[in-house]
Order: C-alpha cells, then structure tokens, then sequence
C-alpha cells in the first residue's frame, strides 16, 4: 500500500477507532479495574476479588442473574416463534406494495422512543388503565385487577420491544431461500413438518442464531421495561447494577456486577451456538 | 393426434386449462390441452418461452390445480393429489438440490420420508449414485459437483424413487453448449437404461429432436402438432412448426392462379410447391424450404430433375464443418436463400461472388396459409 493511501484508511478509520477506544475499551478497562479494588481506608484501596465473591455468594445477587437469564431466554424464545411467521409472510407471501408496507409499519412504533412505547403498555395494563376497565366492565372481573408488575407483563414488554431485531434477520435469512427447494422436497414426499424442519429451519439457522443473539443480549442489558412494567420488584439484574452505581454509590460492586453480566451472557451466547451447531463468528458478521 | 392403442398410457392430459389474471385482464396459459404419454416413452414439450410449458408440467406435478380438464397419471386421476403423494417426480429448472445436504443425503431424502429402514436406504442411495456415474460422491457436498454432475445428482434424487413420470423442466438451460450437448445423449441414454416415462419441457427444438419418441409442439398455450421428431421435421402441419423445428428459409408469397400447385413469391420467382395442401388462387401462404433441400450447381448446370430451376450468386459462406451454409441471393430479385453445403469436398471451391444454379424439388416447398 502506498503511504498516501495508508495515510487515508487510517483517516477513514479514525471515527470508528476512537468510538471503540473511548467508549467501549476504555469504561470497560476503567470498570475491571474499579471491581478488583476495596476500599481499605477513606481514600484507600487494594486488590480485591471481594465484589466477585459477593456475586456467589449472597443468594439475591445470582438469584436475580439468574432469573434475568431465564426470562431473557424465555422472552427470546416467544419472539422468535411470534417473528417466524410473520418473516415467513413478509418474506415469501407478501409481494410489492404489501411488502414494503409491512416493513414500514413494523418500523413505524421504533419512531417512538422506548419509554414512551413501554408507557403505552403501562397506560393499557394499570390497575385504572384501559385493559382492566373494559374487563371490568364487560363483567369479565369483578372489580379492575392490576395487570402490571408481574412476570408476564414484563415478558410482554420485552417481547414487543425486541420483534422488530429478530424480524429483519429471519426476513433476510428467508428471503434468501429458494423457493424450488421447498417445492422439490414437497414434490419427493416431505411433508409440511418434515420441510420446515429440514430445508426452511436449517437454511435459516443461522438468521435464527443471529436474531436470538441480538434479542437475548438486548433483553438481558435492558434496563427501562423490566423496571417500567415489573415495578420495583422485578428482580432485573441491570436494576442490581444500578443501585450499586447509584443508590449505593457502590461503584466497586457495581463494576464487578456490570463485568459478569458481560461474561456470563457471552459465555451463554457461546454455548448456545455450540449446542445449536451454530459458528460464533459467522452468527457475530450477521448480526 | 398419435395413438398407441397396445401400450399402458403413465400420463394421460385431458382437456386441461389454466387461467391467469394479468394486469387486470384474463389471460390463458394452458388452452384445453389433451396429451397422452405411453409408458416408457420419452415425450418433448417443445415451445418458445412464455408458452406455457412449465404451467402444464406444474399441472402434472400438482403444483398448479387446472381451472378445467383431468390429469391421469398410471391410469389414476390426480384430482386433489398433492404433490408429494403424486407417482411423479420433478427436476425442476435450477435443479433445486439441497445445500444445506450431503449428495447422499440428498438421494435418500425422499426414501426416508416413506419411512424405509436405514440400511436399505443406504443400499438404494449407492446403487442410485453408482447408476448415473456418481458412485463414491454420496460424502460431498453439492457445491462441489460440476455442472453435469448435479445434474445427474438431481436425477437421481428423483429416479431412486422409481416414479411412473419423471418430469423435467428445461434442466440443461443453465450447461455451456458442449456439456448440453454431451448430456442430451446421456439423458437419452439413461432414460432407455431405466424405462422410466419422461416429460421434458423444452424451448430448444435440438434438445426435442434428439432425445425424444415424440413431441408436442407448443404455441401460445395449445400444441400445435404431435408426432415422432422426424414427423415435425418433415411433415410439419402448420406454419408455426415449420419454422420452429430445424432451420427453414421462410418466404411469403401467393397461391398462383393457374393449374398445379405454383405459388407467386413476393417479388420473387414463381415455385412448384408441395401438393398437399390445395389453396384458393391468391391465398397469401408462408413458404418453408429446408437449407438441405437446395441442390446446390457450382459451376451452373442445368438440374433437370427439378421442378423448381433458379439461379443465384453466392453473397456470402459460412463454415460450420458439417453445418456449413452460403447465403445466395436470386438472380433478378431480392430473395435470399440458405442453402447446405456438404462437405464431401463437392463444393470445396465455393466463393462469394459465385454464380450458382438451384434445384428444389416440388416437395420440399412447404406452403401454409397464413
Ligand atoms: N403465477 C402467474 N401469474 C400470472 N401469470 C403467470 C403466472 N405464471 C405464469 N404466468 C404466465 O403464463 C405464461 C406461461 O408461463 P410459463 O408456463 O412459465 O411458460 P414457459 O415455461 O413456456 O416459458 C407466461 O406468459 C407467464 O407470464
Ligand atoms: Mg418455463
């Protein structure tokens, strides 16, 4: 390469360099450093592996982590079987006009931001919110019940929020399917369950992979929903993070918890594409 | 309309329509189309793209319910048969083989879905591979085959499922020329070896001629003739198929006026044509002469034995080996006429510029009204 030229890459380069440097290399140096540390004195510190011993073993913190995962999974996994066939409709019923209107009103609530759209559920789910009343008063309840701040109503939520990252990834990963192949393993015998399985479901595994991905990190990093929908007791790992951070101005712990939220959802991640057959790196370009 | 009256008919097409709307208006693909395909044979749909070939074979395979008319295949009617529960398998146009699959397991796709145990699987799946010359590629991948080579995986993963009809939709469209024309003979080859019927839709009259028993030329969603490759060749029975089978000079010109069959052409030579056909005087008709029909005189003889005697000048020579032609344009006129050169070394010495002398027999100037 000539100089000019490596002279120019590096200038194009530089923006997306320093974006990494300072925002995500950096704060995450700055935080492992801050969860290996105690303090000692006022204004003194040493090494510690104190705020990790935390993590395991007060029952509450890995209770919540815990059950973070598991709703995060749960909520990734009623996303994608929502996601799938309306991807299967966008992506191979729908044609021309249609289509692209289907696409554009799936982007249409993202013009909202999220905490108005989680508003919106609030003000549909609220003990005197719209829902309950009509219950009511179509006699279906005896009086107005609260239907937020429980498992469900964050589900819902994270559901919602999450359909449009595991949409566009099914809608590409199915539109790339050739239409013959479905037809041909029809024409020798498949039949509808068999063809799903073996020709759609393998050819758009690894849309899955990187749609479940993105939805699984996203759920399990978000803060707003749980905390909107699930109350003050949701039990959200994230809300953990930021009383240490906040509440507790215990930026030691808090550190430590913020790192192993990003360890053990990469490690889990892994592991779930190895079992799915799945590589990480090829799932980590599509995503 | 062929009839094979002691032989099992596997595909029986009875007065099969197909409708489409388009751009708001109706528009018929498939016009009332009646076929019968004897057991063993293999049938050519021959028509130029657009005709409505792959609507009647998607018809046959299930894919298409017909508006109208009856499809039979082994004697039975496939009214509400879906495809998968149809003795008939197709090899559709890009072939469609499985990627995310192994070749073997390609080949053992279907047999497994009828449930057949493993090991027997195994064996059919090797003696399928073995039979179209893939013995040993079961472990690869299909992007790893060549060309011919999916080709003959696609047929497979269709014959190991002994089907009464194999349908095939223009599968050498995508091949170079060379390979199309080495797998033409081996597709022939292969359908002889096993006996299985074939349907095969084509728009390439060589690929029907070649391979075929017989052949339904199709035109605008109706066959416009049926009949053995050399009926079509040297019988053709309307304009359509005189032009579209083989190579013909086409010129248009009018019934004469006078006894015999002699037509006037357009600002042309009056020619004796073939007396099949008898035309009111002045009927405007299309005539076909075969470049192989012209007898070609260099340096000009006489060519007694002709009815048609005409006289040219060779305007140019395109060498083909046996293919060869010269472009000769008639004297006192504007017509151009191909004409075969054998290359015996009888017209060795051939050169632009040459004045020729033409013969053409009575018989091979086709006319149809147009
Ligand atoms: N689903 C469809 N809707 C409307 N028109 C169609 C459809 N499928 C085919 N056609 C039309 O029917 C005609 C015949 O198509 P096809 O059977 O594919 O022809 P071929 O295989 O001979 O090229 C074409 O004019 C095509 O545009
Ligand atoms: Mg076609």
């Amino acid at each position: 390469m000539r100089p000019a030229n490596r002279l120019l890459l590096w200038l194009l380069l530089a923006p997306a360099v320093l974006w990494l440097g300072l925002l995500i290399v950096l704060p995450h140096l700055e935080i492992l450093m801050l969860s290996l540390r105690q303090r000692v004195a006022p204004h003194e510190y040493a090494f510690s592996l104190q705020q990790y011993a935390t993590f395991f073993d007060e029952p509450l913190y890995w209770h919540t982590f815990a059950r973070t995962a598991l709703i995060s999974l749960l909520a990734t996994l009623l996303t994608l079987l929502l996601a799938f066939p309306v991807a299967w409709h966008i992506a191979k019923v729908a044609r021309g006009r249609s289509k692209a209107l289907m696409l554009a009103l799936l982007l249409l609530p993202f013009w909202a931001s999220e905490m108005v759209r989680t508003l919106g559920w609030v003000i549909l789910l609220r003990g005197s919110g719209v829902i309950p009343q009509w219950l009511f008063h179509l006699g279906l309840t005896a009086e107005p019940v609260e239907l937020l701040y429980n498992d469900a109503s964050i589900l819902l939520g994270l559901v919602y929020s999450s359909l449009l990252f595991m949409l566009i990834p099914l809608v590409n990963a199915l539109e790339t399917l050739d239409d013959s192949l479905v037809e041909a393993a029809y024409d020798l015998g498949g039949s509808r369950v068999n063809i799903l399985r073996q020709i759609i479901l393998s050819h758009a595994a690894p849309g899955i992979a990187a749609g479940s991905v993105m939805v699984f990190m996203l759920t399990l990093g978000n803060y707003l929903t749980p905390v909107l929908l699930g109350g003050k007791n949701s039990m959200w790992f994230t809300e953990q993070i930021y009383t240490q951070f906040i509440t507790r101005f215990n930026w030691e712990q808090g550190a430590a918890f913020a790192l192993l939220l990003l360890v053990l959802s990469t490690l889990m991640v892994w592991v779930g594409l190895k079992l799915t057959g799945q590589g990480f790196g090829e799932t980590l370009r599509r995503t | 309309m062929l009839t094979f009256p002691d032989l099992a008919i596997d595909l029986d097409v009875r007065g099969v329509s197909k409708h489409y709307r388009q751009h708001g208006k109706d528009f018929t693909a498939v016009d009332d189309l009646s076929l019968r395909v004897p057991k063993g044979a293999f049938c050519s749909i021959l028509g130029p793209s657009g005709c409505g070939k792959t609507t009647l074979l998607r018809m046959i395979a299930g894919f298409i319910e017909p508006d109208a008319g009856e499809i039979f295949i082994g004697g039975n009617s496939m009214r509400g048969v879906p495809p998968n529960r149809r003795p008939a398998n197709m090899i559709f146009q890009h072939l469609a083989l499985f990627p995310m699959m192994s070749v073997g397991e390609n080949v053992a796709y279907g047999l497994a879905r009828r449930g057949i145990a493993k090991k027997l699987i195994q064996h059919q799946v090797d003696a399928m591979l073995e039979r179209v010359g893939l013995a040993g590629a079961a472990v690869k991948r299909i992007d790893q085959l060549s060309g011919g080579q999916k080709q003959r995986a696609a047929i497979a993963r269709s014959l190991v499922l002994e089907p009464t009809l194999l349908l095939l939709d223009e599968p050498l469209g995508a091949l170079d020329l060379k390979l199309r024309e080495h797998m033409k003979l081996e597709l022939k080859q292969l359908q002889a070896q096993i006996g299985t019927t074939f349907v095969y839709i084509t728009h390439d009259q060589s690929e029907a001629l070649v391979m075929s028993d017989f052949i339904a030329v199709m035109n605008q969603g109706k066959f416009e003739q049926t009949g053995t490759p050399q009926d079509l060749y040297y019988r053709p029975q309307t304009a359509f198929v005189a032009g579209f089978v083989g190579n013909s000079n086409r010129l248009s010109g009018r019934m004469g006026a006078g006894a015999g069959s002699v037509a006037q052409v357009d600002d042309g030579p009056a020619l004796f044509v073939s007396p099949q056909q008898a035309f009111p005087p002045g009927r405007s008709l299309a005539l076909f002469i075969r470049p192989e029909a012209i007898v070609l005189a260099c340096p000009p003889a006489p060519l007694e034995n002709f009815a048609n005697r005409l006289s040219g000048k060779v305007l140019s020579l395109f060498f083909d080996g046996a293919n060869s032609t010269v472009l000769i344009r008639l004297d006192d006129s504007d017509i151009e006429l191909h004409v075969a050169l054998f290359q015996n070394g009888f017209h060795a010495d051939i050169h632009p510029g040459d004045t020729v002398s033409l013969g053409i027999a009575a018989e091979h100037v086709l006319a149809f009204a147009v």
